[in-house]
């Protein structure tokens, strides 16, 4: 008598690959998966369309300056396109976008309710992490292209998060004890110090508990394939050292629309010349903002042609360039026709909407035991780079909520607290005399 | 819901087509204007609209329609897409437009503001030569032409909306059927108590008015009014417009369609 494992299928097919299905085509194998990708058919359907595209092949060049871009440690392919893709400096903002970032070509406008300023966290994490690019190697990676504003803006670029203080003091430590001097080269090579860890694994192996390094290494595959994708950012620090000429350029707003288009063409095609796997970030934070525009920049026929300008300048340097805009929606309401307009010319569109003073208190009385739970307002999605513009309907209200912190700018899937008023407290407690 | 109704085929006509033979071939001009809002792009129409014109089918939205090689010629002028856009995603509807010798595209996005019309405060001469471009590409009277999005001249420039539909009406009058894509956000664009003829939303809500006086047949893409839902991405609602076709009757319907990620596109009767 044998014995068959319990999986096994009884009369099965002994050349069957493992983990096929049973209705696979003979002699076909399974889709390999693609290092870095998290699903490798993600956004296909189960049948076969009926009308399979012509397979088109790209043109060399094309193919050539997509493989430069995919070069550079800033750029991944979209989970759901394979296109290049760049991180906005938020991982959070990342992850809502769907593609893990923003596709390069396309645009990004984060419009803000209130009077709050959240939007120039995340316009300022963009511009740090393309400089965090340059900081990698040697290699100029990126150039960031500041809109409207003095270089003053990007002294206040927030530097890398380096952990808490105690990750710190340890990474302190660390450090030191790295540092060859007497004293380390004594420790090192006295006999209990050395085995000092090996008696706690002799228990703990059998537990898998030493297995836990590389199970951990092994889960997180595509953040080793792009492990400099993106970082995450400390407001508190300030971006050390500060960026250099090469690292950054500022345009300043003038009358004339064709004017600011042509600089920032003129600086694309520049850097492009000289590198053509560079990316390069445009901000244009506050658009529309009185104190940076002057009072003739709010003229249709001067803010909608420059908009529509840097559109086709994206579409032009579509393996090169991205935007991230900011509007103050106190400024210019979702109603109006600016607005109306920047959400069609855009390709992705975010709305910070921070929630007004009773929200606020509701939240905090409900987080009172867990001050890091509390959230500062919603995150509404109007538009997803590639998805809307293809006819899916992407809008999200009141679904997302964010809150800004040191370490960083997060946004979570949005539930209403519980209110706990404190009612089961007294109900606990009898009325009646107990008294005998 | 789309669980429990069977998926439909998209019509625009009563005898079950998308662009009739007839229409094609007859000597009357004819406007059809597809209206949508924020959410509901329609790409996914005008693609299979393209598809019908040049080889008879719309893969993706009608598995009926059967191919008729070389059916007529394709121009497309857009002001918010380059050639690339229809290019990448045509390839879904199995046509290649880059090789395509029926098919014509008019960029009026990429230069627009830079070199098509370099000063928008003082437009007018430089949107005509724009549209006597387009109308001189017209050469085949059984042309369908698509022009997409040209409120944005209304937005950007001093044109008058009586400056655009005269254009608009120059193309018409050289080709068979003329579709025009356009917005019609409310109250972003579309607002009927505005009062001050300068402002942006006065224009394009005349525009729009003055148009739907002159089209034959009406698409309006908008989500569900109800709010999001998972499986459904809006509703599709097909209309007489003022002027009727001579041979054919639009069968005035409203469905319910979904989008996936991978551009397949269901519909059901509403």
């Amino acid at each position: 008598m044998s014995f068959r494992k319990r999986g096994e299928i009884i009369g099965g097919n002994p050349n069957r690959v493992p983990g096929a299905t049973s209705n696979a085509i003979p002699g076909r194998t399974p889709v390999p998966v693609i290092p870095g990708r998290e699903n490798p058919l993600m956004g296909r359907s189960a049948g076969i369309t009926p009308t399979r595209s012509p397979i088109t092949r790209a043109s060399p060049a094309t193919q050539d300056t997509t493989n430069l871009i995919m070069k550079n440690p800033g750029v991944r392919p979209s989970v759901i396109t394979s296109q290049p893709t760049i991180s906005t400096g938020t991982a959070d903002l990342d992850k809502i976008l769907l593609h893990q970032g923003l596709p390069i070509g396309h645009s990004l406008l984060v419009e803000e309710s209130g009077t709050t300023d959240f939007a120039s966290v995340l316009i300022r994490a963009f511009a740090s992490q393309g400089i965090m690019h340059n900081r990698i190697t040697n290699d100029v990676n990126c150039h960031v292209i500041v809109v409207g504003l003095s270089p003053q803006w990007s002294s206040d670029l927030p530097g890398l998060y380096k952990g808490s203080s105690r990750e710190q003091k340890k990474a302190r430590i660390k450090e030191q004890e790295s540092k060859v001097s007497v004293t380390n080269l004594a420790q090192a090579s006295s006999g209990p110090n050395v085995r000092a860890a090996a008696p706690d694994l002799k228990i703990a192996w059998r537990y898998g508990l030493n297995k836990k390094p590389e199970e951990e290494s092994n889960g997180s595959d595509s953040t080793a394939t792009y492990e400099h994708y993106n970082h995450q950012f400390d407001l508190t620090q300030k971006l050390t050292p500060g960026p250099n000429a090469q690292d950054i350029s500022y345009i300043p707003i003038v009358n004339n629309y064709a004017q600011i288009v042509q600089q920032v063409s003129a600086i694309v095609k520049n850097q492009v010349k000289s590198n053509p796997g560079k990316i390069l970030r445009v901000v244009i934070p506050g658009i529309l903002n009185p104190s940076i525009y002057p009072p003739a920049t709010a003229s249709p026929t001067f803010i909608f042609p420059l908009v529509h300008a840097l559109r086709g300048l994206l579409r032009q340097y579509s393996s090169n360039l991205s935007v991230i805009a900011s509007l103050a929606l106190d400024l210019y309401p979702r109603d109006s026709n600016v607005t109306g307009l920047f959400e069609n010319v855009f390709d992705s569109v975010i709305h910070l909407q921070p929630f007004n003073q009773e929200m606020s208190q509701l939240i905090e009385k409900a987080y009172k035991n867990e001050p890091s739970k509390i959230q500062q307002g919603l995150v509404n999605i109007i538009k997803v780079p590639v998805l809307s513009e293809k006819g899916l309907m992407m809008i999200h209200d009141g679904e997302y909520a964010f809150k800004n912190g040191r370490k960083k700018f997060e946004i979570e899937e949005w539930g209403i607290p519980v209110e706990d008023d404190g009612k089961d407290e007294k109900d606990a407690q009898t009325t009646k005399n107990i008294d005998f | 819901m789309s669980s429990n109704q069977p998926q439909q085929d998209l019509i625009f006509f009563t005898d079950n087509s998308l662009i009739p033979s007839d229409v094609l071939s007859s000597q009357a001009s004819y406007l059809s204007i597809i209206t949508h809002v924020q959410g509901t792009s329609p790409t996914w129409l005008i693609n299979s609209l393209i598809e019908t014109a040049l080889m008879g089918t719309a893969s993706v939205v009608n598995s009926d329609l059967k191919r008729i090689p070389k059916r007529s010629n394709v121009l497309v002028a857009s002001f918010s897409h380059p050639h690339e856009f229809y290019v990448r995603n045509c390839k879904k509807n199995g046509l290649d437009l880059s090789s395509n010798p029926q098919f014509e595209f008019v960029d009026c996005f990429s230069t627009l503001f830079t070199e098509l019309v370099s000063k928008p405060s003082d437009a007018k001469r430089d949107v005509d030569a724009l549209f006597d471009k387009i109308v001189k590409r017209v050469t085949n009277p059984n042309m369908a032409v698509f022009i997409e999005a040209p409120e944005t001249l209304l937005y950007a420039t001093n044109i008058s909306s009586s400056d655009l539909l005269f254009n608009l009406t120059k193309i018409n009058k050289n080709c068979r059927q003329l579709y025009v894509i356009s917005s019609k956000d409310y109250p972003q664009y579309v607002d009927f108590d505005t009062t001050n003829p300068q402002d942006v939303s006065f224009k394009t809500t005349d525009f729009l008015v003055k148009l739907h006086h002159r089209s034959s047949l009406n698409i309006t893409l908008e989500p569900l009014s109800t709010g999001r839902a998972k499986d459904i991405t809006g509703s599709i609602t097909i209309s007489r417009g003022s002027i009727p076709y001579e041979t054919v009757k639009v069968n005035e319907r409203e469905y319910i369609y979904h989008v996936t990620k991978d551009s397949n596109v269901k519909l059901y009767f509403r």
